[in-house]
């Protein structure tokens, strides 16, 4: 007997359970920023592969699944770096705690094999093997650098997160500049912390507003009564000296707690410009819901309901010089996007309207800032408008039916805007209120504004961590696979059981 | 981006690397078992893959999360399974040697 290589190896063995235990906690090092991302990060990667390989070169199968555990347990290090904290620790569970016992107890229960040892590796195909091996691995690493080589070199948005519960709130962006191969291509990402605004029409259109001041290199959001709210997001993209700027702005529910003394009257979401001049809403005016969608396309939401009110080009939603798509409002004025709405995409810069929303005479205009340089009218008979730039300096102008204040009404506001850097101009968010006479006025009674991107959970002081955030998508968007996959395991128990099974008639 | 930092390149990297042991894995080893190990780590690495993008391109978004917790799934509910096929091979052929269930390719 070789005992004494066997004790050898069952130290080295004890050692790699203490390196198990030791990879999630490894990463749980770096998050708190007690150790330094890039050692752990090749640590970790020594721990996933070197395993690997001995599990191919083992002799004895039990060792081997203690080699995959090892392996495995890295992953959960990698979980942690990767922020999936709820990942890693379903990763130990399943993986370290279950497959880890289920191995072990096929190995046990088959360990009668007379040739077992004898026939552990077919020689011939170690080479063979080996080989498919590395042309994965050079297959998929050949597509790796071609997609994302230094040129296209994906860095993790640096974000410092600012929670004041003060009456501003500022989410200051981090500039980097990544050099790209013909220019330089700036990334900031102000972020702020918590998905819930709540805005007091009143005290936000009288002292403070929703600042969106982008300079170049600073971003401030600043509000009379948004908490810890804001979560503003820009992103790199392959634009020479621009950066594309998504801000995800839905009002998710406005329900007015009071009925407004004029039935008349009429909400107006619209925003200043620069030049602090608020946008006119035109009478009638339609709403347009413009969402970003989960792929980071802009849905641009209109109302099908719009030929033959006989309204032209002058029911404008307007955001001034931005997006003029003749609309109305749909009836009600409970308006859910999505469903109502005929959602039409806007890929890139192009905005479909669906046809029966433009009657014959009607004007689509879509206009970029005039700042940005270009102007391009479309006419009716397009389908689709071209929008080179939407920015935010230009605003959006939403607006709910008129008299449907009573009535709950969810308004939809989420809107992606892309602009220049150079051009970001300073803008503003007022809230007011039309009456009959169209005087904007400032909003008596307070509207809920929740500022998330659709389909994205965003962390809240509830949910700091991606668990919540798991647990919130399973129940919403992933339901139905999360109820496929409960009854594929359903399925799998009862199927291993009933494959397992004694057969008692042979 | 610096050259010290990690990225997800070095992410897809390791992923691909474990890709490929996992494979090399599955083809060497002629034990049931040791093969069900190299499925395990093909798994991960795609896991890995998944959790990787969602953290350097998902813009905030988790939905990569969704599909690697699937992925953890499907891989446990395969290994039930496969081990209890496991189980059934050795009851009938009394060797986990996968090249002993070859009765169906003749």
């Amino acid at each position: 007997m070789k005992t004494g290589r066997t004790a050898t190896l069952d130290i080295a063995l004890a050692i790699f359970w203490v390196l198990v235990m030791v990879a999630p906690m490894a990463g749980l090092l770096v998050s708190y920023g007690l150790w330094g991302q890039t050692g752990i990060f090749y640590s970790l990667a020594l721990l996933a592969v070197v395993p690997g390989l001995m599990i191919m070169v083992s002799q004895d199968i039990v060792r081997a699944a203690f080699y995959l555990m090892l392996s495995l347990s890295s992953f959960a290090g990698f979980y942690v770096l990767l922020g999936a904290d709820f990942l890693a620790l379903i990763q130990v569970l399943v993986y370290l705690g279950g497959i880890m016992i289920l191995l072990l107890f096929g190995v046990m229960l088959t360990a009668r094999d007379p040739v077992f040892v004898a026939r552990q590796r077919s020689v011939h195909l170690v080479l063979p093997g080996l080989f498919a091996g590395l042309l994965v691995v050079g297959a998929v690493s050949y597509v790796v650098l071609d997609t994302f080589g230094t040129r296209h070199m994906i860095s993790p948005v640096q974000s410092s997160v600012t929670s004041e519960t003060s009456a501003s709130l500022h989410a200051r962006s981090v500039m980097r500049d990544q050099p790209t191969g013909n220019g330089k291509v700036s990334t900031a990402t102000p972020t702020g912390d918590g998905a819930v605004l709540s805005l007091p029409i009143g005290a936000v259109s009288g002292a403070g507003s929703l600042t969106l001041s982008g300079a170049s290199d600073l971003m401030t959001v600043s509000t009379g009564q948004i908490g810890p709210a804001l979560r503003v997001q820009l992103e790199g993209t392959q634009l020479v000296s621009s950066a594309t700027l998504v801000l995800p702005i839905q009002v998710k529910s406005f329900s007015p707690t009071e009925k407004p003394a004029d039935s008349d009257a009429e909400l107006v979401v619209s925003i200043k410009g620069s030049d602090g001049a608020v946008t006119e809403r035109p009478a009638g005016a339609p709403l347009v819901v413009v969402e970003t969608s989960s792929t980071g396309r802009f849905v641009v939401a209109v109302p099908a309901k719009l030929a033959g009110e006989g309204q032209g080009g002058e029911s404008a939603v307007a955001a001034e010089a931005m997006v003029t798509v003749p609309v109305t409002v749909a009836d009600g004025g409970a308006l859910v996007l999505g469903e109502r709405f005929t959602d039409t995409t806007l890929r890139g810069a192009v905005i479909s309207v669906p046809a029966e929303a433009v009657s014959a005479d009607t004007t689509l205009t879509v206009k970029s800032l005039p700042a940005l340089g270009t102007v391009s009218p479309l006419s009716s008979a397009s389908d689709e408008l071209l929008v080179p730039h939407l920015s935010l300096a230009s605003g959006i102008e939403v607006s709910l039916a008129e008299g449907e204040l009573l009535r709950p009404v969810r308004l939809a506001l989420p809107y992606q805007v892309t602009l220049l850097a150079t051009n970001v101009a300073r803008g503003e968010i007022v809230v007011q209120h039309l009456d009959s006479k169209r005087v904007l006025q400032p909003m008596a009674h307070a509207v809920s504004v929740e500022v998330r991107s659709s389909g994205v959970y965003q962390p809240t002081a509830a949910y700091p961590y991606t668990s919540g955030a798991v647990g919130f998508l399973f129940l919403t968007d992933f339901i139905l696979p999360f109820e496929i996959a409960s009854v594929l395991l359903l399925v799998a128990l009862v199927g291993a059981a009933y494959i397992a099974r004694k057969h008692k008639a042979d | 981006m610096q050259a010290d930092e990690i990225g997800l390149v070095h992410y897809l990297f390791v992923s691909a690397l474990v890709f490929g042991v996992g494979t090399a894995v599955i083809i060497v080893r002629r034990n049931v078992v040791a093969v069900l190990m190299g499925v395990e780590l093909v798994l991960n690495a795609a896991a890995l893959n998944f959790v990787a993008f969602a953290r350097y391109v998902g813009y905030g978004k988790l939905d990569g999360h969704i599909i690697a917790l699937f992925v953890i799934v499907i891989a446990a509910a395969e290994a039930a399974v496969a081990l209890a096929i496991v189980l059934n091979f050795f009851n009938n052929f009394s060797s986990v040697h996968v090249d002993d269930g070859s009765e169906l390719r003749q």
